[in-house]
């Protein structure tokens, strides 16, 4: 396996497909129609990535999964360029770059269970304070500054001018 | 219907007219920069301040409000790599690699002047299609709108970054997601797993917010430092100034592809349902493809910004007809319009031509001078619009989560949005750092329901054989089986060389 990342992004795939393609023979025939043999080909598509990925003998035999589409050849050009790394490297993520995204992701389901509970215009300002200032390591008072601007524009947009009740 | 031109544009520079125009325009501009809001929110949030409005000016708001959407959506997509709405998805693509260089002045410039002459084009055609539009819906049916919808998926396969098969694979995870809610034929309730939230499908909103607007902010939170990579140099002005120059430049030596993309956009916005989403990567396909010296697509050709610009724009034109003909709208902007204009008393159908034609001239005069207008502002605001791309990319992502949320959240005033947002944002960021297309994914989202729906509908009409023995309905499929073949063919003969 060439990383954990995509493994388990593999296998979060295949339960999708699996759990949907499963259900659907409760419905009537004509109503699974379409998302059963949909499903069944996405669950057959993603089974065959996973061994693609998970060994280099397989990936041998399976060229096929590497076709790529119109734009790949220049994308992968400029981005390897910008980045100074070669093609391979690009779809894989290094366990810091893991660990500073999966912070983030905790950053914004904090936010959506807060919005649940405060009043939404003081959950933003105290957001974008802490998470400008301690994971975007700013200066406090410039997260401080952005906080009291965005506030501001939302408490103008959403509570002044489009009288939003959330 | 051309007796009323007159009639129509005096009543469209008649005082209030200009001043719901200019309303509508800057705060479609303002729906359009910001991720996640566009045409039909605007639409619907404005409708009911139109209550109670004469007819014609409720128009002129709502469709000056839509149009400017459009333009709106690409300063975002230039600056920081995330579309304000769907149909400048395409304009990522090019523009974002222009804003690295320090030529953001120059695409934003060139997108207001492709989109104003977009739109005027999509106009044209309107006016001329009209009183024949009818022969053209009906030349399609429900085998076309499926062949429609999977070759609408097979080329966003194909146009997208990265693997063929992991852009199918995304694209059949789009179509299960389709499935979610109502069937809408059998009307029975599938994958909801006991969720009421969930009988109404997977909104395509929040999925669009959280696959865009989260995905690209968590990336840029990560790269810390600044949006634009190239030198902005000391004065912004002299830069802006060149670059307008130089978008003018740009867009008057490339016409013909201006034309060309503006009729692909006129054709994809006739058909029901597709929508400018499809449209501007059908456009940006065609540029890549028919212009000379094209291997600089994908890395800033200024011809990347022309083609989705003018289609998206002149796709309003397209989108049009069937809307006013049928009342089958072309697009999600079509459908809320369709509603407004029901709500004015007025029903799109055959009879509007004969009982209110100038009605439907002032809607195409809006169409085009509310483009018109917001493209010049847009290019004048292109300075401060500039400066955003030297703010650090933490304040502009930490900004993005919040609008991006709340939108999301706002639009309908329901939380489970604001968790889809998210939800969608983290699959965004791991599906583009593992390579599977996220376009894909959201255009089978958006065709998925249509899909199902024709294919029921064509196969009980029918049966199997009616997908290829209508020639419409033929050549589609042909066209998907070339457009998914042809990168295989084109690798298999570098092979043999």
């Amino acid at each position: 396996m060439r990383d954990y990342g995509r493994f388990f992004f593999n296998i979060l795939l295949l339960i999708f497909f699996l759990v949907l393609v499963i259900i659907s023979f409760d419905y009537r025939p004509q109503a699974r129609m379409l998302p059963l043999n949909l499903g069944l080909v996405g669950l057959g598509m993603v089974l065959v990535q996973t061994l693609f990925d998970s060994s280099a003998k397989a990936a041998q035999k399976l060229k096929f999964l590497q076709e790529e589409g119109f734009f790949s050849e220049a994308a992968n050009i400029s981005c390897a360029q910008e980045k100074n790394i070669t093609s391979s490297q690009q779809d894989t993520l290094n366990f810091q770059e893991w660990w500073e995204a999966i912070r983030i992701f905790a950053w914004l389901i904090a936010l959506v269970i807060a919005l649940r509970y405060f009043n939404y215009i003081w959950t933003i300002f105290t957001f974008i304070f802490l998470i400008v200032w301690l994971e975007g390591k700013r200066r406090i008072l410039d997260a401080l500054y952005l906080a009291t601007g965005v506030g501001i524009f939302m408490y103008l947009i959403f509570v002044m001018l489009l009288k939003w009740n959330i | 219907m051309y007796e009323s031109a007159l009639d129509s544009l005096i009543t469209l520079f008649t005082w209030p007219g200009p001043l719901y125009l200019v309303l509508g325009s800057l705060i479609g501009i303002l729906f359009g920069i910001l991720p996640g809001l566009g045409g039909p929110q605007v639409v619907a949030l404005l409708l009911p301040l139109t209550i109670g409005m004469d007819a014609s000016h409720a128009i002129i708001l709502l469709i000056g409000a839509m149009a400017a959407t459009a333009f709106g959506g690409s300063i975002p997509a230039i600056l920081i790599n995330t579309p304000g709405t769907a149909t400048n998805a395409a304009t990522c693509l090019d523009g974002f690699p222009l804003a690295r260089q320090g030529k953001a002045g120059m695409a934003i410039a060139t997108a207001g002047i492709s989109s104003a002459l977009g739109a005027i084009f999509g106009a044209i055609v309107l006016t001329l299609i009209l009183p024949m539009g009818r022969q053209i819906v009906l030349a399609m049916s429900f085998a076309e709108y499926f062949m429609m919808a999977v070759m609408g998926i097979a080329v966003i396969v194909l146009v997208s970054r990265g693997s063929i098969w992991k852009g199918i694979i995304a694209g059949l995870v789009g179509f299960m997601l389709s499935s979610v809610g109502y069937d809408p034929v059998t009307g029975i309730v599938r994958y909801t797993f006991g969720v009421n939230y969930l009988y109404e499908g997977v909104k395509l909103m929040p999925v669009l917010i959280g696959l865009f607007a989260i995905a690209e902010s968590i990336e840029l939170f990560i790269e810390k430092g600044k949006i634009t990579k190239g030198e902005v140099g000391g004065n912004p002005f002299r830069n802006y100034f060149g670059g307008i120059k130089d978008g003018f430049k740009a867009v008057f030596s490339n016409l013909s592809l201006l034309i060309r993309s503006s009729f692909v956009g006129v054709v994809i916005g006739v058909i029901p349902g597709v929508g400018g989403a499809v449209a501007n990567f059908m456009a940006y396909v065609q540029a890549q493809q028919t212009c000379k010296n094209n291997e600089n697509f994908g890395k800033g050709d200024i011809r990347g910004v022309i083609a989705p610009e003018s289609a998206n724009n002149s796709k309003d034109g397209g989108a049009l007809v069937p809307t006013l003909i049928f009342g089958i709208p072309g697009s999600i902007e079509m459908a809320v319009l369709l509603g407004a204009l029901t709500i004015h008393g007025i029903t799109p159908g055959p009879q509007l031509m004969l009982n209110n034609p100038s009605l439907i001239l002032i809607l195409i005069y809006t169409l085009v001078i509310g483009n018109i207008f917001v493209s010049t502002v847009g290019v004048l605001a292109a300075p401060l619009l500039f400066r955003v791309t030297t703010i650090p990319t933490t304040y502009v992502a930490a900004t993005v989560f919040t609008i991006a949320i709340i939108g999301a959240y706002a639009t309908d005033g329901i939380y489970y949005d604001a968790i889809v947002t998210v939800i969608f944002g983290i699959v965004g960021f791991t599906m583009k750092k593992l390579g599977f297309s996220r376009i894909a994914l959201v255009i089978a989202l958006m065709l998925g329901q249509l899909a199902q729906k024709s294919f029921h509908q064509a196969l009980i009409v029918g049966g199997p054989s009616i997908f290829f023995t209508r020639p419409i309905s033929l050549i589609l499929f042909i066209g998907t089986v070339v457009v998914l073949s042809l990168p295989f063919i084109q690798s298999r003969k570098k092979g043999e060389r």
